[in-house]
Parts: structure tokens; sequence; C-alpha cells
């Protein structure tokens, strides 16, 4: 019996974190082939320096949009409160999903006076390069509004 | 008092005769022991890793502990899981290697299933990287990666000055122009690169998929058949030459160091080579070896 327990261990040993290894890749290609939102950099995929769309290429912006006009103007922030939001948007510029991007819409809202009529929206773009013409430029990756009666 | 020359055997037969699982956890120690990168910056799990570690390196036999490893591989899991999207790979891997360490030190007779647990980590680990550089991202085989990365990434520009001939300056305007598209003030940065950029770009473009590519390949080829007998040559050359200008020394002593669990006990010298690999890969990360051949080259 116990032969057959050391045996069993040795091949968990030799294969289980192997297994673990294809079974979070794949999740990962999922979360940023399929869904498109992960940054290929993170997550267990190995997709590091395969794309310049990793994280350090990634911006989260912030716009604040009138209610009555729909107009909507870039929500300046602050160095200090970037500096506080700084671990929340690495991990809402990494996997934008609905709810990190509300979430993070809720905790710079909390930080800002806004009007009332006025509702909050974040942007999360990713760096494209084109090599033939030289240029760089970001595409949208996700985004969300927040308004009042999300609060 | 005896001679350097005279050490060298006995460090050579040190080395040929000193079991893999003891080096294994040791080499894998000093990742959490003195890599921020590692263990992050929470202190829920930072202060218990770095203790642990530090322990087991410091405390005779303690690195062999079953106790020790269940709980940095248990803290270590917990950590890779919690935000688990911002994760690098190289902790994924580490993560996996120490589950295995700590599952191996329960059995009797651990050396074959942590070699085989080794060589599978590592051929599975360059399968999906190649899968990502040739099949899934949109920019890679294209050249648009290496081309943009030797431009705009700093810790590539000595490489692209010496072999592209990008002029320092082109590189400081395109930093700005990166800068200008991040503030909004810009939808569209123009990066200056010569002609030689490209072709550079390309050649770092087949050279990455092609040694990737080998390292799959042969580390998931049947042992001691056909293309796995160049398995070492392949690792040993990508980290000579990979972490020479990507400085990302903990992701290479973690390759390295599954590099040298999988090699056949009898072959000593092959894990000599590993050992002299993990050196120079903290030599590149210590030494800033590009500055000196621009300096010898007169740039």
């Amino acid at each position: 019996m116990k032969n057959a327990g050391s045996s069993i261990l040795a091949r968990a040993v030799a294969y289980a974190p192997t297994v673990l290894l294809i079974s979070v890749a794949l999740v990962q290609i999922w979360c940023a082939i399929g869904d498109g939102r992960l940054t290929p950099a993170k997550g267990g995929g190995f997709g590091l320096f395969s794309t310049v769309d990793k994280l350090n290429n990634r911006h989260v912006r912030v716009y604040v949009r009138s209610a009555r006009t729909g107009q909507e103007t870039p929500f300046d922030v602050s160095a200090a409160m970037l500096n506080e939001l700084r671990l929340p948007a690495w991990s809402v510029k990494a996997f934008p999903t609905d709810a990190r991007l509300r979430s993070f819409a809720r905790q710079v809202d909390l930080r800002a006076t806004r009007a009332p009529d006025r509702a909050m929206r974040v942007e999360v773009g990713k760096m494209t390069f084109d090599a033939q013409a030289n240029e760089a430029r970001f595409v949208p990756v996700a985004d969300a509004v927040l308004l009042e009666a999300d609060e | 008092m005896s001679s350097a020359p005279q050490r060298l055997p006995a460090l050579w037969a040190s080395i040929q005769h000193a079991d893999a699982i003891d080096m294994a956890c040791r080499l894998t120690l000093i990742l959490p022991a003195v890599s921020e990168w590692v263990v992050g910056e929470a202190w829920l799990y930072k202060a218990p890793l770095r203790v642990l570690a530090i322990a087991g390196l410091v405390v005779p036999g303690l690195h062999r502990s079953r106790l020790l490893w269940t709980v940095l591989a248990a803290i270590m899991a917990a950590k890779t899981l919690d935000n688990w999207w911002l994760q690098d790979n190289h902790v994924f891997l580490l993560t996996y290697w120490m589950i295995a360490l700590a599952l191996a030190l329960h059995l009797p007779a651990p050396h074959q299933p942590l070699r085989t647990c080794a060589r599978l980590l590592v051929g599975w680990a360059f399968a999906f990287a190649t899968l990502w550089k040739v099949g899934l991202s949109p920019d890679f085989m294209s050249g648009s990666y290496f081309h943009y990365t030797f431009v705009t990434d700093a810790r590539f520009f000595d490489l692209a000055e010496i072999l592209g001939g990008v002029e320092p300056e082109v590189l400081r305007r395109n930093l700005a122009a990166i800068d200008r598209l991040f503030t909004g003030d810009t939808a569209v940065a123009e990066l200056g690169a010569p002609m030689t950029v490209g072709l550079l770009a390309r050649c770092a473009t087949w050279w990455t998929v092609g040694i990737e590519a080998a390292i799959a390949v042969t580390f998931l080829w049947p042992e001691n058949r056909g293309p796995s007998r160049l398995r070492d040559l392949a690792l040993l050359t990508f980290g000579a030459t990979t972490y020479l200008v990507a400085s990302v020394w903990t992701f290479g002593w973690t390759l390295l160091t599954l590099g040298m669990c999988q090699v056949d006990p009898a072959r000593a010298r092959v894990r000599v080579a590993y050992l002299a690999l993990l050196v120079l890969v903290l030599v590149y990360d210590l030494v800033p070896i590009g500055g000196i051949a621009k300096s010898l080259l007169g740039g």
C-alpha cells in the first residue's frame, strides 16, 4: 500500500505542476484572446515579449460626461490621487473587466467632487504599433460609465 | 593555505557529487530571499516568504524540510492567485516549481519525478511562449514588436545604438513622443528609426522564435532520443543570449534552476555549465555590459 501511495505521489510530482501550467495558460489565452481584455504579458500564459500590448503600454483615462449634453471632458487625476490609486490602476489596466472598471470609477469618484448631473466614464486603451508607418497609437480595450444610480 | 588552482578540483568534485535536490532547494530559495519581484509588495506575503527563504538558506538542513516547502508553496500559491491577472509569468512558473518541491520531499526517491517535472515545465512554458509569438500575437511575426521595443524601451537602447545604428537623440525624441501619446496631447506618435532597425527587428524576431521553439521541442521530446539530446544546448544558448539584453534575472534564474534539475546526474559538466550561467545571468544584471560595449566601440 505504501508503495502504491508513493507511486501516485511520484506521478503527481512529475505531472501535476505541468497540468496546472497548461490549464492556467489556456484560461489566460481565453481571457486575452477570446475576451480580448487581459494583457498577454500577465496571467501565466507566457505571452510576455510577444506584443506591444503590455501593462506599461496601456493607459487608463477618466472622463466626466454631462448628463444633459453628453459632452465629455477629460478628468485630470491629480498626482496624489494617482499615487493612492496605483494598485487599482494597474489592476484595471491589466484586466479591465466591467466590475473592475466600475470599481475604479467609484474610487476616483469618491476622491473627486462631481456635479450631480454628470457621469464618469473610465476607459482603458492599449498601444498598437505600425512598423511600416512608424506610428504608435492607442486603441480602446474596454470602458464603463458610472452613473448616479450605480452608486 | 590552498591556492586557487588547487581549490578548483575540490569545487568541481563538490559540484559533481552534490545532491540534485539539495541544489534545487537552495537555488530556488535564493529567489524569495533576495528578489523584490518574486515576493511582491504586499507584506502579508512578502514577510513570510522572505523570512522562511532566508531561514531555509542559513539554518543547516532546513532547506530540505517538508514543512518549510509546504508552507512556502502555499504562501506563493496564495500570492499568485491573489491578483493573478497582475502576476508575471515567471512567478507562475516558480509557484508550480515550489509545489513540485513541496510534494517531492514527501517521496523516498524524489529525484526522477522532479527531473521529469522540471523538463515538462520548461518545455510547456516555451511551447506557450512560441504559440503566443507565432499564432496569437498580432504584431510579433511582422517584426513590429521588436521594432517598437528597440526604439522605445530603454533596456534595449544599447542594442539599438550598437547594432541598429540609432542615434541617442532619436531615441530621446521617441520617448518624448510616447509621453505625449500617454498624456493625450497627441493621438499618434511618429517614431524615428533608421532602416537598419527594421532589419535588426526581423533578425531578433526569427532568432527568438527559433530558439524558443527549439527549447519547446527538445524538452518535450522523449528523453535520450532525437532532438532531446540538444535540449541543454538550446536552453544554455537561450540563457546566455537573452539575458544579456533582457535583464530579467529572476526569470533566467528560475529557468536555469529548472534546466539544471532535469540534467542526468551523470552529466556533471552540463550541471556546471548551468551553474556558471546562473552566475553569468547575475553578472549581466549587475554590470552595464551594453554601456561598456558602446565605450569600447567608441560610441
